[in-house]
């Protein structure tokens, strides 16, 4: 574990890398906010409220902080071992992590199936639950859609490589944890 | 305005299942001795009990009555059979050979009684003025509210209700009623082979968190407060609103001396500390607690000066 | 099988919770207003106005229904937010509302003689006179049957009363009758009645001990979790306690899911109108499912044969994978 994960936390350390990540992240925050308003309005009791997103298979962690009034919430990446101040932490893996984005899986039964696990004050995630689920994200239609008349293509060929980078990923976890994370 | 009446007490149906002895000796001190001028009669809880308290019943009232107690008959508060419906259809309609009014702590007693006088009891959620104008439209002559109210909600309330309102002010506060009998289940038996395992326990049975924190009570198929609802110090302040009538729920504990201490309040003649000191001294094994009326956690004991404050805050 | 199929009375806590039940075969979507006039008042939950005025128009271009939840008890000095909730929702086209307050049903009769009135289950009407009270006083054409029933008393009541029955066929169950419980009041301040909540997130931890989850409500532990274990929510009346020296467990019940699947039949000749699934803070890909496996139940109903692996799936989908039938089985008692 420690192995695989040094060079990633290493290209975390680079200011310049971490800095062109979590812009990219606020990007596609701003976008997925624009595209998915009504989310924002589900959230707005919640400004100022942060919480800590833990991909368990990836060395970083996402801390979220929601804004006030319309604003799009703000994204950090983070060593999750120091963040201890979040106001809600939830723990999975970052493909059920992107499935819940997506309204595609149910958040609950991972949480029974102890797939997920949340702490801290569970309104933040309740109210984060609801307000993704309703929005009906599709990372990568709404990507695409920020590239006006290339939408389509793009499109494309993001689905062409989110299969890519999927079948990657399980490889390389074999390779490198001896198991299948799918 | 008229001149201030002087608030009554009334002692509610007693909530568990006692032994028919207990009962007429409960009921015989009552009618000598307590400073009660109400007092509701029924097993409200279960209708297996039933066959064990009604044939008491005549005696019970004549003995009431002859103390100089006005005598209601409460209604079952959950009826899920058409044997449980015609228990109380039967129930109210002999109430009147016993010079008794009804209460009615279902929607079908409510139906039953609709045109005649008769009081609402806490088991109908009365949360509003429109529920409460409906209700006196249909002959309520005086309503308990339900227990978890807080003091703003009861303000409201009185502030233009077209009958007297009755509030809970002392005993542990009835929570939730089932079709399932958790003092059977906690034996391991099912309702209908209950054994009647609710009679071990006259002042209901403390449930406990995995924790060992003491937490509700069950009297079979109700929950309860494991707390004991105690609003002496509150009584001022609601009598000042409007509230006429209130209501001691009885416990395994001396309810003679709990009715004297809380007309030394409404009579003046006791201050709230004076009341609480002793009350604490009766209630034995019995955590306090006010904190619905003041718009809290029911379990919530208020101490004196925040109870200033929210009261004022409510006022 | 004679009459009419099961109606499929299904939850949405969102817009897009509303579109993925219909598309997944819903007849009708029942959803409440965003605000403490229902009884799933959850954060970030529930419909705007204009969110309902466009899941009506959704559910109506498909020839389906949508019944407004106003289920909660108006507060004493603010009535005015709950007559609102009528007004808008009848002023959108709602088929239904689902009322359990007295008051608010003589004020929706007196308003809005058109509008359809459903007994919500919050009213715990669980008898023949109690329900012809409602239907007398405020001419309500449907009642929610409370989850305290068996299929025979179901089936003896329907024969009594002169207003269609739902019942629930999926989903959360409440051990209490419902509307008459004030256990979460007691212990957080916030009432199902009053607010909307049971058990409030805002009031839940959930802690680690050692290789145990614990669970809390408003401080007081509500269950511990072994390390193997299925988690459950803290809904108290759902926890782990402990009663006398030797009983330690699920005292009022068990954190299991509801479920009818397999007694469809019975309670089709019990004479019931319509199913209702449980779970508007549920997500909508378990709502779409729940409804997808009870579309397939009640069309084969229909053809005589029950489909094989809906039952099944049903069973995946219920909370902690246990289901029971709940008082629908007398021996629940």
């Amino acid at each position: 574990m420690s192995f695989a994960e040094r060079p990633v936390r290493r290209l975390l350390l680079l200011p310049g890398t971490r800095h062109l990540a979590e812009m990219l992240l606020n990007r596609l925050a701003g976008l997925l906010a624009r595209r998915h308003a009504g989310m924002l309005d589900r959230l707005a009791d919640f400004a100022g409220a942060t919480c800590l997103i833990v991909p368990r298979d990836l060395p970083a962690a996402f801390l979220l902080t929601l804004q006030p009034a319309a604003q799009p919430p703000q994204l950090e990446l983070v060593d999750p071992a120091c963040v201890t101040d979040a106001r809600a932490t939830i723990r999975t893996d970052l493909a059920t992590l992107l499935k819940l984005l997506e309204g595609r899986i149910d958040g609950d039964a991972l949480f029974f199936s102890r797939d997920l696990m949340v702490e801290g004050d569970m309104e933040v995630v309740v109210a984060l639950r609801n307000a993704v689920d309703d929005a009906g994200i599709d990372l990568i239609g709404d990507s695409a859609a920020a590239c006006g008349p290339f939408a389509a293509p793009a499109e494309k060929l993001g689905r062409h490589m989110a299969g890519m980078a999927a079948r990657l990923h399980r490889r390389l976890a074999i390779t490198i944890m001896g198991g299948d994370t799918a | 305005m008229t001149a201030q009446l002087t608030p009554k007490l009334t002692l509610g149906p007693v909530l568990f299942h006692w032994s028919a002895e207990k009962m007429q000796d409960f009921y015989a001190r009552i009618a000598d001795e307590a400073e009660v001028d109400i007092v509701y009669l029924g097993e409200i809880v279960c209708s297996k009990r039933a066959p064990f308290f009604d044939p008491l019943l005549p005696d019970i009232i004549e003995r009431l009555q002859r103390g100089g107690k006005e005598v209601v008959l409460s209604s079952r508060a959950l009826v899920m059979t058409e044997r449980e419906a015609r228990m109380t259809a039967g129930q109210i309609a002999g109430a009147g050979e016993t010079g008794c009014t009804v209460e009615a702590n279902d929607l079908g007693a409510v139906r039953r009684l609709a045109g005649r006088p008769h009081v609402i009891g806490p088991y109908v959620n009365v949360y509003n003025e429109g529920t409460l104008a409906y209700l006196a439209r249909q002959g309520a002559i005086r309503v308990c509210l339900p227990p978890e109210l807080p003091g703003a909600t009861i303000n409201a309330l009185v502030a233009g209700t077209p009958v007297p309102l009755e509030v809970l002010a002392f005993g542990r506060m009835p929570l939730a009623i089932s079709a399932r009998c958790f003092h059977a289940r906690a034996e391991g038996l099912h309702k209908d082979s209950c054994r009647y395992a609710c009679g071990n326990d006259p002042d209901g049975c403390t449930v406990r968190t995995l924790d060992g924190e003491a937490f509700l009570a069950i009297n079979g198929t109700q929950t309860l407060s494991q707390t004991c609802l105690n609003l002496s110090g509150e009584l001022p302040g609601l009598a000042a609103a409007g509230i006429r009538h209130f209501r001691l729920s009885p416990q395994a504990i001396d309810m003679v001396a709990v009715s004297r201490l809380f007309r030394g309040v409404l009579d003046g003649g006791l201050t709230a500390a004076q009341a609480e000191a002793g009350l604490a001294a009766l209630a034995g094994a019995l955590r306090f607690s006010n904190g619905f009326v003041h718009g809290r956690e029911g379990r919530a004991l208020l101490q004196a000066q925040d109870r200033g404050a929210s009261s004022r805050a409510t006022a | 099988m004679t009459g009419a199929p099961l109606e499929l009375v299904c939850p949405a806590g969102t817009p897009a919770a509303l579109r993925d039940a219909i598309d997944a075969g819903a007849d009708v979507v029942y959803l409440g207003f965003r605000d403490e006039t229902n009884a799933r008042n959850f954060p970030g939950l529930n419909f705007s106005r204009p969110e309902l005025r466009d899941g009506i128009g959704y559910a109506h271009r498909r020839g389906r229904e949508v019944f407004v939840a106003i289920n909660t008890y108006a507060a004493a000095g603010n009535q005015a937010a709950w007559h609102r909730a009528i007004d808008d929702a009848a002023q959108l086209g709602a088929d239904a509302v689902i009322v359990a307050d007295i008051g608010l049903l003589d004020y929706a009769a007196t308003k809005h003689p058109g509008l359809r009135l459903h007994l919500s289950v919050q009213a715990a009407a669980s008898h023949a006179e109690a329900i012809r009270f409602y239907h007398e006083a405020f001419g309500v054409r449907r009642v929610v049957l409370p989850r305290v029933l068996t299929v025979a008393e179901i089936a003896q009541l329907t024969r009594q009363i002169p207003v269609e029955t739902e019942v629930f066929a999926f989903g959360g169950m409440c051990p209490m009758a419902e509307g008459r419980c004030s256990l979460s009041s007691y212990v957080t301040g916030q009432s199902p009645n009053r607010q909307g909540v049971c058990s409030p997130a805002s009031h839940v931890r959930y802690e680690q001990r050692g290789e145990a989850l614990v669970s809390s409500l408003g401080g007081s532990t509500i269950n511990i979790f072994d390390k193997a274990e299925k988690a459950g929510y803290p809904t108290l009346c759902k926890g782990r306690f402990a009663v006398g020296g030797s009983y330690a467990d699920y005292l009022f019940e068990e954190p299991t899911s509801l479920s009818t699947g397999e007694i469809l039949h019975d309670l089709a000749r019990a004479g019931v109108k319509a199913l209702k699934i449980e779970g508007r803070q549920r997500g909508r890909a378990y709502v779409a499912e729940v409804v997808r496996q009870f579309r397939s139940l009640v069309d084969g109903m229909a053809g005589g044969d029950a489909p094989a692996g809906a039952v099944a799936a049903l069973r995946q989908l219920a909370e902690g994978q246990q289901e029971t039938s709940g008082a629908y089985r007398k021996g629940w008692r």
